[in-house]
């Protein structure tokens, strides 16, 4: 492999990783703070794209208001999911509401297919993706490009709103004592709420990127992406929100890499990042960037 | 003579650091077999974190748990029991959906030599050992008073009894040393006087070396031969209940609190 | 279980006979089907509901071992004539292009499907159920992907997304009636014993269980092994029932029916999954009308396909958040409840 083919492979692995970093937000933040696995969030991840293609083809509004509007309903769609299938189950065992994440999922999933059509539909790429850029020698993909550098700014701001912010700084409190946190005063069922919406608007703004890096959108896209995310979050420590970019960035690095190196093994680099995921169990199941926690006896 | 040497119990400079704050800070105590001795301080002193270097909820930054000369620091909170070393939880921890019985008979597991495979084809072994297992558990249960609500479940009971029914799961797991964490917590004076006359006779009845959290100096004062009091982290004085309530160390830091 | 008792499980146990030989006699091949796919549901939704109701530990990877179960049955006792046809573009490797066990071996090849699936189980629960946290759900979810993966690409074995056709039809109504028995007899007695006590007190309190003397990653590791043995053997069944196998037969959706049903008969009741089973396997086919289109008077309806699956999953929703215990909680249907019904209440009562 020549260096600039290497090149263009590790461009189009960061943009992958910066993906599946965005996506691992969201479940990262809300397991820090309701221990919850929430499947549904690659649902959301989902309906963002299809909320952007309609916006595009049936309303015709430009690419950068239709990706607007799409993080917002994105957002709308995870605070309805959280008030009114999780709430209810907060003080349940926790097996009840990984249970009902799991139905949630599956009834978007199921209700997309229905709804939208079990057909992939081809989802229009702004011309900004579609230019190839020639640096250093290496043809490089619009996607390839932009991804990246709008995911790391996004990301920025996400970092800003976490650890900058008194909301972020309600959501740190509330992840590490959620009761005290209440007898200080903040209103812990809203900070709950800002949490889900902040996730899903990233797996919104994910979604659009990742249709128009992978243009063809179906209702059970979102299935992989997220199960991968959610081993990145593990990967780079459940919980933590830098752990979780970093995460993201391994495995898509991880995922595109290994099929450009040994391109007879690519039909199986889904079991590589499940084998990923294995190890770190076994090796370091806090993850790059997680404390050890112990359970209060 | 050393009197490490026929302790059962014995804690060699355990300390604990969680991030950056020191729990519990070289900590040093040793307990003879048959003692009932007292852990006193105030909220926060680091005594239940002492309860749980020694039954391995805690791996102790440093120092260790040595009991009957086996050192315990790196076993894990099952084998540990395996040893002979049972608990109570400050807040108690039932098996709320279980009943009485079935709370007790939990405890007989790790004793058990017919599992899994006997119990799915129910082999005569397997009932015969079904059948003792019950018949010890529901002695147990006698003992500690509880017997008539055997088919209740834990979460059921009322308060007092349920700390009844932790003390009784606990002695099912045959103990030598039993640790109880706050035993009085929530009774009212009546209760806590049959808890003490309680404490005393399951001593004697299962040769039990006992240590006990407690809040309720009554308690602590009236049936403990010896006690240690921790303040942040550290034993500020050890001795008999009268040692301490004369100890003016003791009473800055501790009874003063409580006037 | 008391002698009573088990004159009363063996008498229940010649009534289900006679059931059979009546169903296999005089009910058509349709509702012969649902009875079998009944069956299949009630030995893989057991076997579940003991992981996820009785240990309290979140697994989703029924449709992987399934799938691990099925593929071996198929393997095991395909024909080599038919091997030979099936696997007409990439041979079938060695050894199993050589094996094919006679019929009366079919119970060996559902035993070993049951071991191969117990061992995928192993290798989920090793690495995750020494953690606390829900990483068991997140692996075993991955797993069945993964098997799905596989059973896509590792065409030498499985033939890939093409499948294997014509595997002998040796499941009816005796051998799924009679499995389901039987699985439900020994979970259910293992549920009743001192290992699922150790079960139960860990899904109540893990760290309580473990002060008391219980190891916890041991416990949950066998129990899911033993889970995954009988999802496996169903998942023999169930090829040999349809006859051919692909990667599409065990996908996600079979973990769900699973989930349903344990939830609605209640996580933690092994004869509520029974009965939900049965219920689930009718209620199936009933809901396939919703699918379907359909004509009265001058009016069409069209119908809307995947719309079953919609409705069972709101369903699932709608249970967890108000009716979270299900038809039976963690109750057991018993002999002893069957004679408190009958009875008359008694003054003491």
């Amino acid at each position: 492999m020549s260096f600039t083919q290497f090149f263009q492979q590790l461009m189009n692995g960061f943009s992958l990783g910066s993906l599946y970093a965005l996506l691992a937000i969201g479940y990262t933040l809300v397991y820090g703070i309701l221990s919850l696995i929430n499947f549904a969030h690659s649902d959301v991840f989902m309906l963002g794209t299809y909320f952007a293609f309609y916006m595009i083809t049936i309303f015709m509004l430009p690419w950068w208001l239709s990706v607007v509007i799409s993080v917002v309903l994105c957002a709308i769609v995870g605070m309805t999911i959280e008030r009114v299938a999780y709430r209810p189950l907060r003080s349940a065992p926790r097996i009840s509401a990984l249970i009902t994440a799991v139905g949630v999922s599956y009834f978007l999933e199921n209700l997309g297919l229905v709804v939208l059509g079990a057909r992939p539909k081809g989802f229009p790429r702004p011309d900004l993706m579609k230019n190839v850029y020639v640096i250093a020698g290496a043809k490089i993909q619009g996607v390839s490009f932009w991804v990246p550098i709008i995911s790391i700014g996004i990301l920025m701001v996400l970092l800003y709103i976490v650890y900058k912010t008194k909301v972020g700084m309600a959501m740190r409190a509330v992840a590490k004592d959620m009761e005290t946190t209440r007898l200080m005063g903040v209103n812990v069922d809203q900070i709950i709420l800002y949490t889900f919406a902040l996730g899903s608007a990233l797996a919104g703004a994910g979604g659009v990127m990742w249709a128009a890096k992978f243009p063809q959108i179906n209702p059970l896209m979102g299935i992989f992406p997220g199960w991968k995310a959610f081993t990145a979050a593990v990967v780079g420590g459940i919980g933590n929100v830098v752990g979780a970019m970093i995460g993201g960035f391994i495995i898509g690095l991880a995922e595109i890499l290994i099929a450009a190196f040994f391109p007879s093994l690519t039909g199986y680099k889904d079991a590589f990042v499940f084998g990923l995921l294995i190890l770190f169990l076994i090796i370091k199941p806090n993850g790059i960037m997680g404390e050890t926690l112990k359970e209060k006896v | 003579m050393n009197k490490n040497a026929d302790a059962i119990l014995s804690l060699d400079g355990l300390t604990m650091v969680f991030g950056g704050l020191i729990a519990v800070n070289d900590f040093n105590f040793q307990l003879q077999s048959g003692d009932l001795a007292g852990l006193i301080g105030p909220n926060g002193a680091g005594k239940t974190t002492i309860f749980n270097m020694i039954t391995g909820q805690y791996i102790p930054t440093k120092g260790k748990v040595v009991f009957v000369s086996q050192e315990l620091n790196h076993l894990p909170p099952h084998a540990i029991t395996s040893l002979g070393i049972a608990r109570t939880f400050q807040n108690i921890r039932l098996f709320g959906n279980l009943s009485v019985l079935d709370n007790v008979l939990v405890s007989f597991h790790k004793e058990l030599k017919k599992t899994f495979f006997s119990a799915m084809w129910e082999t005569p072994g397997y009932i015969q050992q079904e059948k003792g297992m019950r018949e010890e558990g529901r002695q147990l249960l006698e003992a500690v008073g509880l017997l008539e609500m055997e088919k209740e479940e834990a979460k059921n009971l009322p308060y007092g009894q349920q700390r009844r029914l932790e003390i009784a799961r606990a002695l099912a797991t045959h103990p030598r040393l039993l640790l109880l964490d706050e035993p009085a917590a929530g009774m009212n004076p009546h209760e806590t006087m049959d808890l003490m006359s309680f404490i005393q006779r399951i001593r004697k009845e299962f040769q039990l070396t006992i240590l006990l959290i407690e809040h309720d100096m009554k308690v602590v004062m009236g049936i403990c031969e010896r006690v240690a009091v921790m303040d942040f982290g550290i034993k500020i004085a050890e001795g008999t209940p009268n040692e301490i309530r004369n100890n003016p160390k003791v009473v800055e830091a501790y009874l003063g609190v409580e006037g | 279980m008391g002698k009573r008792d088990y004159i009363l499980t063996a008498i229940l146990f010649v009534i289900l006979l006679f059931g059979l030989w009546l169903a296999q006699n005089y009910l058509n091949a349709y509702m012969i089907r649902i009875l079998n796919t009944a069956f299949i549901y009630v030995i893989a939704a057991v076997a579940y509901n003991l992981i996820n109701g009785i240990a309290g530990q979140f697994s989703l990877g029924p449709n992987g071992f399934m799938a691990l179960g099925g593929y071996t049955v198929a393997l095991l006792m395909l024909p080599v004539y038919q091997k030979i046809q099936v696997y007409f573009l990439t041979p079938l490797i060695w050894p199993f292009s050589v094996i094919t066990f006679p019929s009366y071996l079919f119970i060996l090849s559902l035993f070993l499907g049951g071991l191969i699936a117990a061992g995928g189980a192993f290798l989920i629960g090793f690495p995750t159920l020494r953690l606390r946290g829900d990483y068991l759900a997140i692996a075993s979810f991955g797993f069945s992907e993964i098997i799905f993966v596989l059973a896509n690409n590792f065409i030498p074995l499985t033939n890939g997304a093409l499948g294997i056709k014509g595997i002998p039809q040796y499941t009816n109504l005796w051998w799924t009636g009679g499995l389901a028995f039987l699985t439900v007899f020994l979970i259910r007695n293992l549920v009743n014993s001192s290992f699922g006590r150790a079960l139960k007190a860990i899904r109540e309190d893990e760290i309580a269980a473990q002060t008391m003397g219980i190891n916890p990653f041991r416990t949950k590791l066998l129990a899911f092994a033993i889970s995954g043995f009988f999802a496996g053997v169903a998942g023999g069944l169930f090829v040999t029932l349809i006859s051919t196998v692909s990667p599409t037969l065990f996908t996600f959706a079979m973990t769900f029916n699973l989930l349903i049903i344990i939830v609605l008969g209640g996580l933690g009741s092994i004869t509520g999954s029974v009965v939900t089973a049965f219920i689930f396997a009718f209620l199936q086919e009933i809901l396939r009308e919703v699918e379907a289109t359909h004509t009265i008077g001058s009016f069409t309806i069209p119908g809307i396909p995947g719309m079953r699956m919609v409705v069972f999953s709101a369903l699932l929703v709608v249970l967890m958040i108000f009716y979270r215990r299900g038809l039976f909680g963690t109750k057991e249907l018993s002999w002893d409840l069957v004679f408190r019904l009958f009875k008359k209440k008694e003054p003491q009562e």
